[in-house]
């Protein structure tokens, strides 16, 4: 496909757009993607807000720095690691041929 | 006979009361008697009750409805901010001087240190109007002055320089968005350490570098930024290492977000030729690594880093290092990165600082761990080997975890504390012994570990002695008001300010402190006047008082230890003083009946006397350091002068019958004041009158008082006895007269003219006003029902009260061990005081020793002035493990010995706010904690008034999910596998006050399913918010008695409750906003039911009337009227949410509109057939802890306050208090507004009060520009912005 292309050139504009700013989303986004960006960017406010710290802090019985510690260390995988696709397809499978098994 | 039941019945009482907003006052359970009690809460009702604020409480006719008024509020910081953010040392006013600068939520604070005499002078402080996140400082090469760099919220980047009175903005370079956002470079900030450069970094990806240069006129010029970003990656810390004069190099710790990532050390380079920057070498570091510290380098030191992580610390130079880092480990565990299991039980190093002497050569590092504990690491080096040996030695405790710290080259450390004051220590030893019994060991280059260390710090503060101590109040969790005792008190707050072992309970109020310097002197007589007198002219301090009584005069003077009568003084002692001073260079003046009396040099044998022509006699008299006025019997006027060779040169003037008389003192430079004031006792007239060069009087202005006058005063501001800031005079006129009222004019210096008139009110008896010096600073003392002192701040005269006893006549006595002090009577009795501080406008008094825990909540108990303070220890602590190593070794270090009732245990305690004495402690178990209290006086419908109770919501084995990063599944050990049991319970605990010893009974508990995070007195019942279920108790005798509930009344858990009007329950989600319930008895109770009868009370249910739409994080809740309340969320905004109009008109039957039965307790989505109306809005800047209605400002009469004197007052975990006070009129909201519009405007309907004082700080022509924007004149607009504020503080 040559690049001057309408639809190219919105594409590229998206892709220049998802390399700037981050957490901008496209169509295969996936959930986990989408939490993680929302995970992340929530605990970078936490984080530039010296009075959240101070709350977390409060109720968790922890110094400020460790809170901190803990929010940047969060910041990697705030929602666990992806889930691997090949193992949701096989868990479908498992499950299918488990259904199929009981109905026969 | 229970008031409580005639509910329906009695709504007509009252109707349109003239305040609204006092009537709602939830505060109900402060009254004295308790029917009084419940009659308010009946007078809540009326159908017209005018909303907040009340404009216009006019009469209207029954029938129609409430009109609803816009609200419009105004916002002011009464408290700023006291919690120091970031802190940084260096030179910024002079060269050589030692100056702290601390940045605070909302300003900017510079102080300078005074090493001898341990004294940290607080310079000035900056309003900043945004978030810092980030300061750092720098020198540039071959100055002498250190320039502050600061981030900003604003998303740019700020260079200031502090010049002698404010910090002055060199450059402001924007950079990215504004906000705190995760990518823009903003969080992290530092200068290299030779000033060439400044690095900034987000948390993800953006990163920039600035070079920072001089250009030919030596003015500081900052480069456009070089980007270094690099997306996918998180910076953990920033610093910058000391690479002498090559190319500047900043280190990072890095981590991408890859799944095989790991931690790395980044050494960026800045090439200053080629004008960029190259990420130059990475290198893997341990897996918990948070912070970093620049080692000296170039020919001072080996350069590098030291690496903290939990557990270790670590030096790395990756310039010239093998692929081994030298390590050292902190604690026993091997430092093997690769540990996430264990990484919670390792101390974490939270806060560092270097300290680097120059000359001889040295430096060694303090790292502050987060248990508070301090270790000093050194780094032992050689030139051609580099760093060679890494020791750490336990150094000394602070009382908490350090937020900051740097140290002075004096042998300070400046450090702020989390949860604390932040402290000024003095060093009494650096170096630590080798052998030293706390423990401290070393590695050599390449060894992983030399020993264990175990930290058992005996007593507090071994090596440091506190200097000085810099109040913090934050974080304020809780606060409750106290009303005042009556005419002359205000209200105050009781708060519950800190955090552990800095938590403490505090009072702030309004006035300034006041401390007694001796006992009071029982003179047995009424004195009429007090003065002091110098020993001479150029003497700082006082040597005599001259109290007057009607017939005779006492002369004390100061002796060794305290004041002694002296007969020999050569003052007339068997008359009446009129007036008495130090005048001339070294004599004495004394004004009497009979005459004026001159003691020349003190002598007593040598006094001369000028007696009045015969029938004539003195009537009042006034004296300053030249002059002498007095008036005669005839209405004439003598002026006396006094030059070098002590000469009489008398004048009679212009007949006036004038028994007042004032003289401002001599303006600096001058041989007379050119003006006095006398005042007519009889008419209400106040004339100036100048004095002319030949001494003759001429009369100048003219004021007409509004009542006659009791006493006058004439201050020149200018007259600063050391150092002048204003040259040109500036003439004040006080005057009180015997009805209460105050009246300040200011007088013109060349024409006498007089102008500004500003009137108060200070209480029903006379005032007395009386000039003082208060360490050379000329103010006035106001005397009537209430005390205040008169002075100039910000270049504006200011009232504050003082918080003392009342006085009548005062005079200033400044003692070498007082310099700020004065000696005042009342009746017969004569104290010495002393004024804490010029500036404070509000003082606190604390509790005498500190609580051993976060004190989370303090409630008022009804009737009998007490306090309950709730501390819950640490109480969410993800498991019990870590509350046995990290909080039972902090208790015992704190106790100095072991105090077993301490251990691990959460105890409240019942505080009485007068005196300060704890009443009863209560513990609960170690895996208990507290999560609310509320307390009662008609519990159950026992309305004898003298059975308080306190319900506590108590939680056991409370699982926190907590900011800790998850930890993977493990095979659980036996011992797990018990604490896993334990189940998580919520008990609601009743307590019964015991009247006679004031201690705590335990009633009875209720088992609830889920959490309460709020209760609340509701009529004589306990409303209770159980998860998302809301709940109506009854006291039973065995437990708590269900009378209604709504199950699923909101989303997802309720987390704050607020009654209004006794039927009407504002109920707030965690994140949800609002839900407005009304409550519907079953049926209507019988008035005359018994005590005995209340147990078969019937209950009632809850109708949802309306919600909010937007969601909102609501921490509190506090209702201003029938119709509005207001809220505070997580996110630091306080809104006002109002009941729409339909259902304000709708009032009685509203339950018309209510869900049919068969809906109710349905789902919590859509409930409500209303939606509640956004009033007001605005972000307040830290999340508020508490909201509570009233006013700080003093009483002045027995009425009640006048009509809608409260306002909304918040205080935030960042320790700030403001107000927001509703603006009465549309002229008040015009002015607000348009003044708001010509500095800057944001909010909903809330106009910000801080920016509108910014006002008073511009330059004159400043302010004239914005003054003629508004059609208003300068003194205009300064009298107004005054107006605002005092009514409430």
């Amino acid at each position: 496909m040559t690049s001057n292309t309408p639809q190219s050139g919105v594409s590229a504009q998206l892709e220049h757009l998802q390399a700037r700013y981050v957490g901008t989303g496209h169509p295969g986004t996936t959930q986990h993607e989408w939490a993680t960006n929302q995970h992340r960017d929530s605990i970078a406010s936490y984080l530039a807000h010296p009075w959240m710290l101070e709350y977390f802090s409060v109720a968790e019985g922890a110094s400020v720095g460790r809170i901190k510690h803990n929010l940047l260390e969060k910041m990697h995988r705030p929602c666990g690691e992806p889930p691997q696709r090949q193992n949701i397809l096989k868990r479908k499978i498992d499950e299918i041929s488990k259904s199929s098994a009981a109905q026969e | 006979m229970k008031q409580g039941r005639k509910f329906p019945e009695n709504r007509k009482v009252q109707q349109g009361g003239s305040n609204p907003f006092r009537r709602a006052t939830f505060f109900i359970l402060s009254s004295s008697s308790p029917s009084a009690v419940l009659t308010r809460i009946v007078s809540l009702l009326p159908p017209s009750l005018p909303p907040f604020p009340s404009r216009s409480p006019v009469a209207r006719p029954a029938p129609q409805p409430p009109r609803l008024f816009t609200m419009h509020l105004y916002h002011f910081t009464a408290l700023c901010s006291s919690t120091p953010v970031h802190l940084a040392n260096g030179s910024f006013t002079l060269p050589r001087q030692q100056e702290l600068v601390l940045a605070r939520a909302g300003s900017l604070h510079l102080y300078r240190l005074h090493p001898k005499t341990s004294y940290l002078q607080p310079l000035f402080q900056t309003p900043v109007f945004c978030q810092i996140r980030s300061l750092s400082t720098f020198r540039l090469p071959g100055t002498r002055r250190d320039y502050l760099l600061l981030t900003t919220d604003a998303g740019a980047v700020t260079i200031l320089s502090a010049s002698a009175m404010a910090f002055r903005r060199v450059h402001c370079e924007p950079f990215g968005k504004s906000g705190a956002r995760r990518t823009v470079p903003a969080e992290y900030a530092v200068c290299e350490p030779h000033g060439r450069a400044a690095m900034l970094a987000a948390l993800e990806k953006g990163k920039l570098a600035y070079v920072l240069n001089r250009d030919p006129d030596e003015n500081l010029t900052i480069s456009s930024p070089l980007e270094a970003h690099k997306s996918a990656l998180i910076t953990h810390a920033l610093t910058s290492l000391d690479v002498g004069f090559d190319n500047p190099v900043f280190a990072a710790l890095e981590r991408t977000y890859d799944a095989t990532s790991y931690k790395v050390l980044a050494y960026y380079e800045l090439d200053l030729g080629l004008n960029q920057v190259v990420r130059k070498r990475t290198a893997r570091v341990a897996a918990g690594s948070n912070l970093l510290l620049t080692v000296p380098g170039g020919t001072d030191g080996p350069g590098g880093v030291l690496v903290c992580s939990p557990g270790i610390v670590a030096y790395r130079n990756l310039l010239d290092e093998d692929d081994e880092g030298r390590l050292i480990a902190l604690m026993e565990d091997p430092p093997d990165g690769a540990q996430p299991e264990n990484e919670c039980k390792e101390p974490l190093v939270v806060a560092g600082t270097a300290y680097h002497d120059r000359k001889r050569n040295a430096f060694f590092f303090l790292l502050s761990t987060e248990l508070g504990d301090l270790i000093k690491a050194e780094l032992a080096w050689e030139p051609d080997r580099g760093a060679t040996k890494l020791s750490l030695f336990y150094f000394d405790t602070l009382p908490g975890p350090a937020l900051g710290m740097c140290i002075f080259r004096s042998g300070y450390l400046a450090a702020a504390i989390e949860g604390s004051d932040a402290l000024l220590l003095r060093f009494k030893e650096v170096n630590v012994p080798e052998d030293n019994p706390a423990g401290g060991f070393s590695s050599s280059t390449g060894a992983t570990l030399a020993g264990k260390l175990q930290f058992r710090p005996s007593a507090l503060l071994c090596r440091l002695t506190v200097a000085e101590v810099i109040d913090s109040f934050g974080p304020i969790l809780g606060m409750c008001k106290l009303d005042g005792g009556g005419v002359g008190q205000s209200s105050s707050l009781v708060c519950t300010t800190g955090k552990a072992r800095g938590g403490c309970v505090r009072v702030i109020r309004r006035g300034m402190g006041v401390l007694e310097m001796s006992q009071p002197n029982e003179l047995r007589a009424k004195v009429t006047e007090v003065f002091s007198c110098k020993e001479n002219a150029e003497s700082l301090y006082h040597r005599l008082i001259v109290v007057s009584f009607a017939k005779k005069t006492k002369v004390l003077e100061v002796g060794d230890a305290k004041l002694e009568e002296t007969v020999n003084s050569g003052f007339e002692l068997n008359e009446r003083t009129l007036a008495a001073g130090q005048i001339g260079t070294n004599s004495f003046v004394q004004v009497t009946r009979s005459g004026v009396r001159f003691v020349r040099g003190g002598d007593a044998k040598s006094a001369s006397e000028w007696i009045p022509p015969v029938p004539a006699v003195v009537l009042a008299g006034c004296c300053n350091q030249q002059q002498v006025v007095v008036v005669l019997s005839t209405g004439a006027i003598v002026n006396f002068e006094v030059d070098s060779k002590i000469d009489w040169a008398g004048s009679e003037a212009d007949e006036i019958g004038a028994p007042v008389i004032a003289i401002p003192d001599v303006p600096p430079g001058r041989k007379r004041s050119k003006f006095f004031a006398a005042g007519d006792g009889v008419s209400v007239k106040v004339r100036i009158f100048q004095i002319l060069e030949d001494g003759s009087i001429e009369a100048l202005g003219l004021h007409l008082a509004p009542a006659p006058v009791e006493s006058i005063a004439l201050i020149d501001f200018a007259c600063i006895d050391k150092e002048a800031i204003i040259s040109s005079p500036f003439l004040a006129l006080v005057i009180g007269t015997i009805h209460g009222a105050l009246v300040r004019l200011t007088v013109d210096a060349l024409t006498g003219t007089l102008s500004s008139k500003q009137s108060h009110f200070l209480g029903e008896k006379p005032v007395r006003v009386k000039h003082v010096k208060i360490s050379g600073v000329p103010t006035c003392l106001l005397m009537g029902s209430s005390t205040w002192l008169l002075f100039l701040r910000g270049g504006r005269a200011t009232m504050s009260p003082l918080s003392t006893d009342p006085m009548d006549r005062a005079a200033a006595f400044a003692l070498e061990q007082s310099p700020d002090g004065f000696a005042v009577t009342y009746g017969s009795r004569l104290r010495l005081l002393s004024l804490e501080s010029v500036s404070a406008l509000i003082t606190s008094a604390c509790l005498p020793h500190g609580l051993s825990s976060t004190p989370r909540k303090v409630v008022r108990i009804p009737r009998i002035r007490k306090n309950v303070s709730l501390n819950a220890i640490d109480d969410c602590l993800p498991d019990s493990s870590m509350l046995d190593e990290i909080v039972e070794p902090r208790l015992h270090s704190l106790n100095g010995e072991d105090d077993p009732d301490l251990e691990g245990t959460n105890p409240y305690s019942s505080v009485r706010p007068s005196a300060f004495e704890t009443l009863d402690t209560v513990k609960m178990d170690e895996a208990d904690c507290i999560l609310t209290v509320a307390s009662f006086l008609d519990f159950g419908g026992d309305t004898t008034g003298t059975n308080r109770y306190l319900v506590v919501s108590v939680a056991s084995n409370m699982q926190v999910s907590g900011t800790a990063p998850k930890l993977p599944k493990r095979p659980r050990s036996p011992l797990d596998e018990r604490s896993s049991k334990r189940e998580e319970t919520f008990v609601l605990r009743v307590y019964q006050v015991d009247a006679a010893t004031e201690r705590l009974t335990f009633v009875h508990k209720t088992v609830v399913p889920e959490a309460v995070y709020c209760l609340t007195a509701f009529r004589d019942m306990l409303l209770v918010g159980i998860g998302a279920t809301l709940r109506l108790y009854d006291l039973g005798k065995q437990q708590l008695l269900r009378k209604g509930e709504y199950k699923l009344a909101v989303r997802n858990k309720i987390s704050a409750l607020a009654i209004s009007g006794g039927d009407r329950i504002f109920v707030g989600d965690v994140s949800d906003s609002v839900t407005l319930f009304k409550y519907e008895p079953s049926e209507p109770i019988a008035a005359n039911h018994t005590r005995g009868a209340a147990i078969g009370r019937r209950g009632g249910h809850f109708v949802p009337l309306a919600a909010d739409t937007v969601p909102r994080w609501i921490v509190t809740l506090e209702v201003l009227d029938y119709n509005t309340v207001s809220a505070g969320d997580k996110f630091g905004n306080i809104f006002v949410l109002r009941v729409p109009t339909e259902l304000g008109i709708l009032n009685g039957g509203l339950s018309i509109t209510s869900a049919s039965p068969v809906d109710r307790g349905r789902a919590a989505i859509n409930i409500a057939p209303h939606k509640l109306v956004v009033e007001a809005s605005y972000h307040v800047g830290s999340m508020t802890g508490s909201l509570v209605r009233g006013s700080l400002a003093l009483q002045t009469t027995k009425l009640e306050k006048n009509a809608g004197d409260e306002a909304l007052i918040y205080s935030t975990l960042s320790g700030t208090i403001g107000i927001l006070a509703p603006l009465r009129t549309q002229h008040d909201i015009d002015f607000a507004r348009a003044l708001e519009r010509e500095m800057r405007t944001r909010g909903k309907h809330v106009v910000d009060g801080d920016l509108c004082q910014a006002f008073t700080g511009l330059s004159p022509t400043g302010r004239e520009e914005c003054a003629t924007a508004l059609g208003r004149s300068v003194e205009d607009i300064d009298k107004k912005l005054e107006e605002l504020q005092s009514s409430y503080v």
